[in-house]
């Protein structure tokens, strides 16, 4: 009988208490796989997020607010500045291009956002194509993000009306906190006409709705005549020592500040990477749970198996056979757990991949296979491996007498 | 085949050394058939020990089949007991977990093909009557099948010789006479060599040659029938 037929027939002879090992091997491989996948998400939004934009004029406040808003659509923006902002910035030598951006209005929790339309080929090329439909060119026509459009069953040609705030039902609060009833009927009043649907961007925009500037002038009363404000401009320097002369220049105007859109988007990937770290220390205690588990079953399986483990030796099996029957235990357990829980990992990023993307704006590559994944195979069967070892080394050390001991 | 020069053993015991054996000279020819017989703790499973290498003796030379026992180191002795010996013991030690085939199978040299492995577990198995049986649980023999199961594990990769330790202890007189005349018939069939450990003096009158281990010091008398 071979080896590998011995340790699988231990294996199956314990079908509980493999089984739990197993599944504590799963679950904890899973979490990280989940875990891998959403930092590698993160990482991919952080990369991709703002496109060649490396400086975001917006009004004072929280510089990260102001990024997350901007690319993310996360949260709200840190208020207006005035649209003739606008004209002063692409005066401005330093500046390859800017666009002004209006926000402040949702369709069912996706946020309507204002924006002029060459937005897009200075973001994501020129060759980009449309899913279906056309860009929008005047006020009223609408596209629609691509995971947008699918959760909400929209299709070129349908029309909506937004309603005001960032989330879904914010208008109501708004309302029943004595809000403006007049410009809450105006967002009622307002019809939007899809007329195009985006390609998958992999960013944040697939959950946006994109319109016309000015959307947020029509619909809201306080934007007339020479009133009108942006959330805020986007801007592609010409140099990188533009993108230093433009912050400067601007961030010293009353009211406004102009930011390095890399440095507050690493800021809030930095303060995830904490909360990220704070997930690892439960991971860490899954890991050690799990080892733990391998650990026991095989001191139980030594303590079952002296005898048999006693007569094997006085049949002729070596210690090496002994040895590696306990370690190959621990292995096998640990390499079925391990693949089971990577396609646990995998299948749960990919279930769950719409809830991340709405709750967080994480986009997660479900089916990649991430550079991290070696690490952890290897890691984890080394853990078993170690766990499977002090066992081992008990069985080792049984005396072919233990035989014949009561 | 085996012969043992002044070999000596003792085990401590509250402090003390207690001899077991003391073996001055022993010598048994290839295919005998031998009744080892004595009173408990005088030194029988010992020397079963000492012959299958799993113990070694304090003093004193042990050759078997020109083996030098007393000169290897562990992992030799195991190789040794792998290729050259049988053990059938009297709670029969058939791994529960496994069939009564795949309890045999873990003596199977490595070397045996698949087909070489089938056809001597087929014929081992019929021979011992348990052709029907061979892929049941231990849990699900009887007891004398249990003990013909433990006889083909030992016999299966042809050793030199058959270490018996109270095979019949735990079995009904009447399955134990059956039990021994099949082990006697095979051992005399095969020619191995057999050195069966009893202390049923009845059982012992169907070997050809009974051996008494008397008392400490005492020298191992040949009782010729």
């Amino acid at each position: 009988m071979k080896l590998i037929s011995l340790l699988w027939n231990n294996i199956l002879h314990r079908k509980t208490l493999s089984l739990v090992t197993v599944l504590s091997v799963a679950i904890t491989v899973a979490l990280v796989v989940f875990l891998l996948l959403c930092s590698a998400g993160l990482e991919q939004g952080a990369e991709k997020g703002y496109g060649p934009f490396e400086v975001t004029i917006g009004a004072k406040g929280s510089a990260s607010q102001l990024a997350l808003n901007t690319y993310y659509h996360i949260g709200a923006p840190t208020g207006n500045v005035p649209l003739s902002l606008l004209d002063e910035v692409r005066k401005d030598p330093q500046v390859g291009s800017a666009f002004a951006m209006t926000t402040g209005d949702n369709l069912n929790g996706f946020p309507i956002v204002g924006m002029e339309p060459g937005y897009f080929p200075v973001r994501y090329g020129n060759d980009t194509q449309m899913a279906e439909g056309k860009l929008y060119g005047k006020l009223g026509e609408a596209v629609i993000g691509s995971y947008a459009a699918s959760a909400l069953g929209m299709h070129v040609g349908d029309k909506f009306q937004g309603a005001h705030g960032l989330v879904k039902g914010a208008a109501d609060e708004d309302e029943d906190a004595g809000g403006d009833h007049d410009e809450h009927e105006a967002h009622h009043a307002f019809t939007y006409t899809i007329v195009g649907i985006l390609p998958p961007l992999h960013t944040s925009d697939d959950r946006a709705i994109y319109t016309t500037l000015d959307y947020a002038w029509a619909v809201h009363e306080s934007q007339s005549g020479a009133n009108k404000d942006v959330t805020a401009i986007l801007v592609k320097p010409s140099s990188l020592l533009g993108a230093q002369s433009i912050k400067t220049k601007y961030g010293q105007i009353s009211n406004v500040q102009a930011i390095y859109t890399s440095k507050a988007v690493a800021d809030v990937v930095n303060v995830v990477d904490k909360g990220t770290q704070a997930l690892s220390v439960v991971t860490g205690v899954c890991v050690v749970l799990a080892a733990g588990t391998i650990l026991l079953s095989l001191i139980a399986a030594v303590q079952e198996r002296k005898r048999d483990v006693g007569l094997l030796r006085l049949i002729g099996k070596s210690k090496g056979f002994i040895w590696m029957a306990l370690v190959g235990e621990g292995l096998s357990l640990t390499f079925i757990g391990l693949i089971l829980g990577l396609l646990i990992g995998h299948l749960g990023g990919y279930l769950g991949r719409e809830a991340v993307f709405e709750f967080a704006g994480l986009q997660i590559q479900s089916w990649q296979l991430m550079p991290g994944e070696w690490m952890l195979a290897v890691f984890t069967l080394l853990i078993g491996g170690l766990a499977a070892a002090g066992p081992a080394l008990q069985a080792y050390r049984v005396d072919p007498l233990q035989l014949f001991k009561s | 085949m085996i012969q043992l020069e002044a070999v000596s053993k003792s085990f401590a015991m509250h402090g003390k050394s207690l001899p077991i054996l003391q073996i001055p000279s022993w010598r048994v020819e290839s295919g005998e058939r031998i009744a080892l017989i004595g009173p408990s703790g005088s030194g029988k499973s010992t020397m079963l020990h000492v012959l299958s290498g799993v113990i070694q003796p304090d003093q004193g030379e042990v050759w078997v089949d020109g083996e030098p026992l007393h000169q290897y180191k562990e992992a030799k002795r195991d190789q040794y007991r792998a290729k050259k010996v049988g053990y059938i013991f009297q709670d029969f030690h058939l791994i529960s977990s496994l069939t009564a085939r795949q309890n045999v199978e873990l003596i199977v040299p490595s070397e045996w093909s698949k087909r070489q492995t089938t056809e001597q577990l087929d014929y081992w198995f019929e021979r011992v009557g348990l052709q029907d049986r061979m892929h049941h649980l231990p849990s699900q023999l009887s007891r004398g099948q249990q003990q013909r199961a433990a006889i083909v594990r030992a016999l299966i990769a042809k050793p030199k010789l058959i270490l018996a330790d109270e095979p019949t202890g735990s079995l009904d007189w009447e399955t134990a006479g059956d039990v021994m005349s099949l082990l006697l018939e095979i051992c005399e069939a095969e020619r191995l060599t057999l050195l069966t450990v009893t202390h049923d003096l009845h059982l012992a009158d169907m070997y050809p040659t009974r051996i008494h281990i008397q008392d400490l010091n005492e020298i191992v008398r040949r009782e010729a029938v």
